[in-house]
């Protein structure tokens, strides 16, 4: 139990967290760690919190992240990313990429999405129950990522559920 | 584009039917609107996989050990 000694992030949890103003979710992740790909795929004008720190591939894993560009049809930053947390030995993947996630798992990570930063920040009190509510609802409401009514829904009751416990 | 022959079998209901919307212009031939069920019946379960997904990664974070 705790918060997250490390874990390597897509851009997509970066994004979406930043739609909505709620990157101090990050902080519970105690070393965020991003590939240069990935900075450059948020562009100039996206402020990396201060607990990102950026990571350059060595020449296998860069070669790695070419293979999984081809066979696994990612995109250069996702793949960049699970070279990485290959490279660094960080178990932890967030992403918020079907294709992503199931690329990572087949290669021994261990993948969540935004939704998991946002659960693990409530119970670790890095965001209080009413702030995590909030935040959930920007997610569905203002922010790109894809998420269905009965879905928000459920992750309410779980939230709400985990408090009262 | 390049596309691969897929041998497949439908009941004679369902080649009857396929046939009617074709007839009715929902679709230009059999193999466009074979092509657009299948679409469908990917984009569902790759949802499907998806939700499931985001329901265990809000186990793992009230609940996950790691």
């Amino acid at each position: 139990m705790g918060r997250v000694s490390a874990a390597v992030l897509d851009a997509g949890p970066l994004i979406h967290l930043g739609q909505i103003d709620g990157l101090e979710t990050l902080r519970v992740v105690r070393k965020c760690v991003v590939t240069t790909e990935v900075v450059l795929e948020l562009g100039r004008g996206f402020a990396l919190p201060r607990t990102c720190a950026v990571r350059t591939l060595g020449p296998a894993a860069r070669d790695f992240a070419a293979f999984l560009c081809s066979q696994d049809s990612l995109g250069l930053g996702e793949a960049t990313s699970i070279a990485l947390a290959r490279q660094e030995r960080i178990r932890l993947f967030f992403t918020d990429d079907l294709g992503a996630r199931e690329a990572a798992a087949r290669y021994g990570l261990e993948p969540h999405g935004t939704l998991a930063l946002l659960a693990r920040a409530c119970r670790e009190g890095v965001v209080s129950r009413t702030d995590a509510l909030s935040l959930l609802e920007s997610l569905h409401r203002r922010s790109s990522l894809f998420l269905t009514s009965e879905l928000v829904d459920w992750a309410r009751r779980q939230i709400l559920a985990y408090s009262r416990g | 584009m390049s596309m691969d022959t897929v041998p497949a079998k439908l009941t004679p209901r369902l080649v009857a039917e396929v046939d009617e919307m074709v007839r009715e212009g929902w679709y230009a031939n059999r193999s466009e609107l074979i092509r657009d069920a299948v679409r469908e019946a990917v984009r569902r379960a790759r949802a499907q996989r998806l939700e499931a997904a985001i329901k265990r990664d809000v186990e793992w974070g009230l609940r996950g050990k790691s």
